[in-house]
């Protein structure tokens, strides 16, 4: 079977040359392409780093600390990595500096088995809270993996950099992860199945 | 793939690298093991469909309400605070600009000026009487000062990089409502640091208290 022509890939390079050219204009200073940059990434980022802080605030000053980094290191940036792999790597570095400083005081998140499952009139909200709280169950490293992959698009390859891990920990850490949500994902097989016409 | 390997191996390998086949980053032999075994293996093609799924609940937009516009000023106004302390200045010449001898005697004033913020607010260390806002200022308060309420979410290295930059000085804690007297530099321009930090955004309020000979 030929590998297909590989739009989405083809995208993703391009995407990832323009955030590169971004990068080379604010190691030159330029504001534009740092506000530019900074579109591109805050919402990203804010999602991103929500699934692993709980509040707005501390999410504002991480998003703020990783940007202040991106504008002070750009220089450093080698483009033998993407964009999206070393501003993650930061924002995953910061995350888990505050994610230290929150320990102490957050309140005990509910283990995903005392959410009821959803039914089949279950809305979409529903589930999703249903995935969040089954993601909630997973340790902070095989969190990473299944949000880098299934939310911020990255390669193995690229998660193995952010984590600084091998490759073959990123793997493991996505199969014990999927061990973990195997209920989830087959219990919204069923509910999918239910809700089809 | 090699000749050595069994089906059952392709088809474990293939489920191990499924999410990246979903997110589309898989390429060249992984990419066409996968999409194979998608093929041939009901169980493959099971565990696609689950993961495309959970993929697809990950990728729904949140409807999260972002203050851009105001935390990219309030981050370039981190930046230029920054880059306005001579600190700054030494690490920018560190990467190689010419004026690099300059900005590194800069960077040694401006850490000096650091150890005396950092050391104010050390009680121990401290000569000044804490005073508060209800309280009349003490009777050493003959140097000009002022009071400042950061804004909500300015954290304290932003705090010391604001007051780092215009050369200003804590000689108290912050009162219960947050508010921090700060002490001018001897031969500063104090209308100038005022109006500067009234345009700050990290910055609520700025008041000159009474009985100080600020502006």
């Amino acid at each position: 079977m030929k590998p297909s022509s590989g739009s989405r890939v083809d995208s993703l390079a391009s995407d990832s040359d323009a955030e590169a050219a971004l990068v080379a204009r604010v190691v030159a200073r330029d504001q534009s392409a740092f506000a530019e940059l900074y579109g591109l990434y805050r919402r990203r980022l804010a999602r991103f780093l929500g699934r692993f802080l709980g509040s707005p605030q501390v999410i504002d000053e991480v998003i703020n600390d990783v940007m202040f980094v991106v504008w002070q290191d750009a220089s450093r940036f080698e483009l033998r990595s993407k964009v999206s792999t070393w501003i993650f790597g930061i924002a995953w570095h910061k995350a888990l500096k505050a994610l230290d400083r929150q320990k102490r005081d957050a309140p005990p998140l509910p283990s995903p088995t005392e959410i009821a499952r959803p039914d089949e009139a279950a809305s979409a909200l529903e589930i999703r809270e249903w995935l969040s709280h089954g993601l909630d169950g997973l340790s902070p490293d095989q969190r990473l993996v299944v949000e880098l992959t299934f939310f911020a698009g990255c390669s193995y390859q690229e998660i193995a950099q952010i984590a600084h891990c091998p490759v073959n920990t990123v793997k493991t850490r996505m199969f014990h992860a999927r061990h973990r949500l195997r209920d989830i994902l087959v219990s919204l097989d069923t509910v999918a199945r239910e809700k089809a016409p | 793939m090699t000749s050595k390997d069994l089906p059952g191996d392709f088809e474990q390998r293939a489920l191990e690298l499924l999410p990246w086949y979903v997110n589309g980053t898989l390429q060249g032999e992984e990419r066409e093991l996968v999409g194979h075994q998608v093929l041939a293996s009901l169980t493959c093609r099971k565990e696609l469909e689950r993961l495309r799924r959970l993929h697809q609940l990950m990728q729904r937009d949140d409807a999260e309400a972002v203050a851009t516009d105001r935390e990219f000023d309030r981050l370039m106004a981190r930046i230029h605070a920054s880059e306005a302390s001579p600190q700054s200045a030494a690490a920018v010449a560190r990467r190689g600009f010419p004026w690099m001898p300059y900005a590194l005697a800069a960077s040694v004033a401006a850490s000096a000026s650091a150890l005396l913020w950092w050391g104010t607010l050390t009680p121990s260390a401290s000569p000044h009487t804490y005073e508060t806002l209800t309280n009349p200022a003490p009777a050493d308060a003959a140097a000009a000062r002022l009071r400042v309420l950061f804004a909500p979410g300015v954290t304290g290295a932003e705090q010391r990089e604001l007051l780092d930059s215009h050369g200003l000085t804590a000689v108290s804690p912050p009162a219960e409502d947050g508010v921090v007297t700060l002490a001018f530099p001897g031969s500063a321009d104090r209308a100038a640091i005022v109006a500067a930090l009234k345009r700050d955004p990290r910055i609520r309020l700025v008041t000159t208290p009474p009985g100080s000979d600020g502006p």
